[in-house]
C-alpha cells in the first residue's frame, strides 16, 4: 500500500512560517524593541527563534509518534491523560480564538490607516463576516496559494528592511548590548508571539512526500522568521522611533508610510492582509475542527456538531467561533487592550510547549518501546531545558500586564469547573443514547475477544 | 483482540448501512477514494473499501493505493465500523489513526456521523 502524498519542502516551510506571520506579530515586535536597549531587539528574537527551535525538536517527536490533526490534543492526552489535555487545549483554543479578535482589530486599523473616511469598526466586522463565510463554504487553502503569500510576505519584509537599514545615515545604536538581563528576558517572552503556530503544520505529515520533511520544515520556518523579524524590528525602530511604535496599533504601517510614502504604506497593508488571510483561515479552521471534534466526543454539547449538509463544514462550531472572536475584537476596538492579548497568546503558547516537551520526557518512560520515527535529541535534557526556559518565559509574558494573569487564571478555573462537573454528565448522556441505540448494533457482546469465531449478518 | 472475520463482518455492516443512506450517495457522488483499512495486530487481515461515484464497495487485502489509510487495533477498528464507538474517542487519545488530508478526515468523520446519527 501507498499512501498518495503530494506536498513538498517548499510548502512545509511557506505554511509553517506563513501561519506564524501575522500583523498583530508586528505589535509584538515593537513591545520588545521597548524591553531592550538600543537596537538590539533581533537579539531578542534570535534568543525567541533558538528556543522556539528547541520546542520544535519535541514537536517533531510526538508528531512522528502521533501524527494527528488533533495534535496537542492527543499529545497531552498520551503525556497526561485526558483532563489536563482538555483543560489545556480548550484555553489554547480561547486564546487563539481571542487573539484573532485582536488580530482582525489590528488589520481593520491597517486598513482605516490608508482609508480613513471608512470607521475600522466597519472593516473589523466585514473582515470576520469574510473568515466565516469562508470557513463555512469550507474553501481550503491550496499549497501552492500558502507558498505565494508567505514568500511574497518574506520577500517583501526582506526588500523593506533592508532599503530601511540601508539608507544613508543609518547607524544602528548599540546592537548588542540589550541593557539588563531581566529586559532581554522579557523582550524574548513576547518574541515567543512571533513564532506562534509555526507547529500547526504537523497536521500536514500525512500529506507530504517524506516524513522527516515536517521537522526540517519547521527548523527551516524558525530560521526564516527569525531572519525577517530581527531585520523587520530594527528596520522599524531606527526607521520610526521606539517612542512612536510603542503607541500605535499599525506599527508597520507607520514604517512603510516613513520609508517609502503612502505608496510603502499601501505595500506594508498588502503586507499585512497577506500575513492576516492565512492566520484567519488556519485559526478558523483549526478552532472550529476543534469544537466540532469536542462535540463528537461527547465534551461540548452536540449542537456543535452540526454539520453544513452541502458544504460539510461544522456550521454551528464556525458560527460559535465568529461570535467569540466579534466579542473579543469588539472587546478590543473599545478597551484598546491589544496588547494584553499579544501577552496572552505569548503565554498561553510557552505554557503549551512547557507541557509538550514534558510529555516527551514523560513518553520515553511510559511507552519506551513505541515507534518514534523522529526522536527530539538529547532526551531528557533538551526537553527539560525547553520546559523550564519556556516556563521563565510564560511567567515573563504574564509579567507584561498585570490583567494577564488574572484573565488566564480565571479562564483556566472556568474551563477546569467545565471539565470535572459539566463532561462527565454530557458523557453519560451520551453513552445512555448509545446504550438506547444498542439494538440496532449487531456486535454482540460475548462475540468480542481473542478466538471470536466468524460472525453471521443478523 | 478482534478476528480478520469480525472485522470484515463490521466493514460490510459499514458498508451496508452506507448503501441504505441514500443522501451518502448523493454527498460523495464525486468524492471518489480508497480506503486502506488497516489494523495493527492482524497479519494478512487489511481491506479496501472503495468509494466511486457515490457508491461504497468493500475487498479484501491492501490496495496498491489509497488516499485514506485508516489504522488501529483490530478491537479499536471493528467496534469503530459496527458504530459501537464514535471515531473520535480513539482519535483524540491516539489509538485511531487517520492517514489522510485533514478536509478527507472530516469527510470520513461526516459519513460515521450520518450513519449513526451522533
Amino acid at each position: 500500500m501507498d499512501l498518495k502524498r503530494a506536498l513538498t519542502l517548499r510548502t512545509v516551510v511557506s505554511t509553517s512560517a506563513g501561519l506564524t506571520f501575522a500583523t498583530s506579530t508586528f505589535i509584538a515586535a515593537a513591545q520588545m524593541a521597548q524591553s531592550v536597549a538600543g537596537d538590539s531587539a533581533w537579539l531578542a528574537v534570535l534568543l525567541a527563534g533558538l528556543l522556539a527551535l528547541t520546542a520544535a525538536a519535541s514537536f517533531a517527536e510526538m508528531n512522528g509518534m502521533y501524527p494527528s490533526a488533533a495534535a496537542i490534543r492527543v499529545y497531552l492526552h498520551r503525556g497526561f491523560g485526558e483532563r489536563l489535555s482538555l483543560i489545556v487545549s480548550f484555553l489554547y483554543i480561547g486564546v487563539i480564538v481571542a487573539v484573532l479578535g485582536a488580530e482582525a482589530f489590528i488589520l481593520s486599523q491597517a486598513i482605516e490607516f490608508l482609508v480613513p473616511a471608512v470607521p475600522s469598526i466597519v472593516w473589523n466586522v466585514a473582515l470576520l463576516l469574510i473568515v466565516t463565510l469562508v470557513n463555512l463554504r469550507g474553501v481550503e487553502t491550496a499549497g501552492r496559494f500558502q507558498d505565494v503569500v508567505t514568500y511574497g510576505v518574506v520577500a517583501s519584509l526582506l526588500v523593506l528592511s533592508v532599503a530601511a537599514l540601508t539608507r544613508p545615515g543609518v547607524e544602528l545604536v548599540r546592537p548588542f548590548s540589550p541593557g539588563s538581563f531581566t529586559g532581554l528576558l522579557n523582550a524574548a517572552a513576547l518574541g515567543v508571539f512571533l513564532f506562534i503556530g509555526f507547529e500547526w503544520v504537523t497536521p500536514l505529515s500525512e500529506e507530504v512526500t517524506q516524513a522527516r520533511l515536517v521537522p526540517v520544515g519547521m527548523a527551516i520556518a524558525i530560521g526564516l522568521l527569525c531572519l525577517v523579524y530581527a531585520l523587520v524590528t530594527v528596520a522599524m525602530t531606527t526607521t520610526v522611533g521606539k517612542g512612536a511604535l510603542a503607541g500605535s496599533p499599525v506599527p508597520q504601517m507607520l514604517f512603510g508610510q516613513r520609508l517609502l510614502g503612502v505608496g510603502g504604506a499601501a505595500w506594508m497593508l498588502a503586507v499585512s492582509l497577506g500575513a492576516s488571510a492565512t492566520t484567519f483561515n488556519a485559526g478558523f479552521t483549526a478552532g472550529s475542527r476543534f469544537l466540532y471534534a469536542a462535540a463528537r466526543e461527547a465534551v461540548l454539547p452536540k449542537w456543535f456538531a452540526r454539520v453544513n449538509p452541502r458544504f460539510l463544514t461544522p456550521q454551528n462550531a464556525v458560527l460559535a467561533l465568529s461570535l467569540v472572536t466579534l466579542a473579543s475584537t469588539v472587546a478590543v476596538y473599545f478597551t484598546r487592550k491589544y496588547v494584553l492579548l499579544v501577552d496572552l497568546g505569548a503565554a498561553m503558547e510557552s505554557i503549551v510547549y512547557v507541557l509538550v516537551a514534558l510529555a516527551v520526557i514523560r513518553l520515553r518512560r511510559l511507552e519506551p518501546d513505541a515507534p518514534r520515527p523522529v526522536r527530539a535529541p538529547f532526551v531528557p535534557w533538551l526537553p527539560a531545558f525547553t520546559a523550564a526556559a519556556f516556563a521563565v518565559l510564560a511567567l515573563g509574558a504574564l509579567a507584561d500586564d498585570p490583567w494577564a494573569p488574572v484573565v488566564l487564571a480565571a479562564g483556566a478555573a472556568g474551563i477546569a469547573a467545565y471539565v470535572a462537573r459539566v463532561v462527565p454528565k454530557l458523557r453519560a448522556q451520551a453513552q445512555a443514547e448509545r446504550a438506547a441505540r444498542v439494538g440496532r448494533r449487531r456486535r454482540p457482546a460475548s462475540g468480542r475477544g481473542e478466538g471470536a469465531g466468524p460472525q453471521e449478518d443478523g | 483482540m478482534a478476528t480478520a472475520q469480525e472485522l470484515y463482518d463490521a466493514l460490510r455492516d459499514f458498508a451496508e448501512r452506507y448503501a441504505a443512506e441514500p443522501r451518502l450517495k448523493v454527498m460523495n457522488r464525486d468524492w471518489n477514494r480508497v480506503i486502506h483499512v488497516a489494523p495493527t495486530d492482524l497479519e494478512d487481515a487489511d481491506f479496501t473499501l472503495t468509494l466511486k461515484d457515490g457508491v461504497l464497495t468493500l475487498q479484501r487485502g491492501a490496495p496498491q493505493a489509497a488516499q485514506l489509510v485508516v489504522r488501529a487495533d483490530s478491537e479499536t477498528l471493528t467496534d469503530l465500523f459496527y458504530g459501537d464507538i464514535s471515531p473520535t474517542e480513539p482519535y483524540m487519545d491516539g489509538r485511531l489513526r487517520v492517514e489522510a488530508s485533514e478536509e478527507d478526515t472530516m469527510r470520513l468523520d461526516v459519513i460515521t456521523l450520518m450513519i449513526w446519527g451522533e
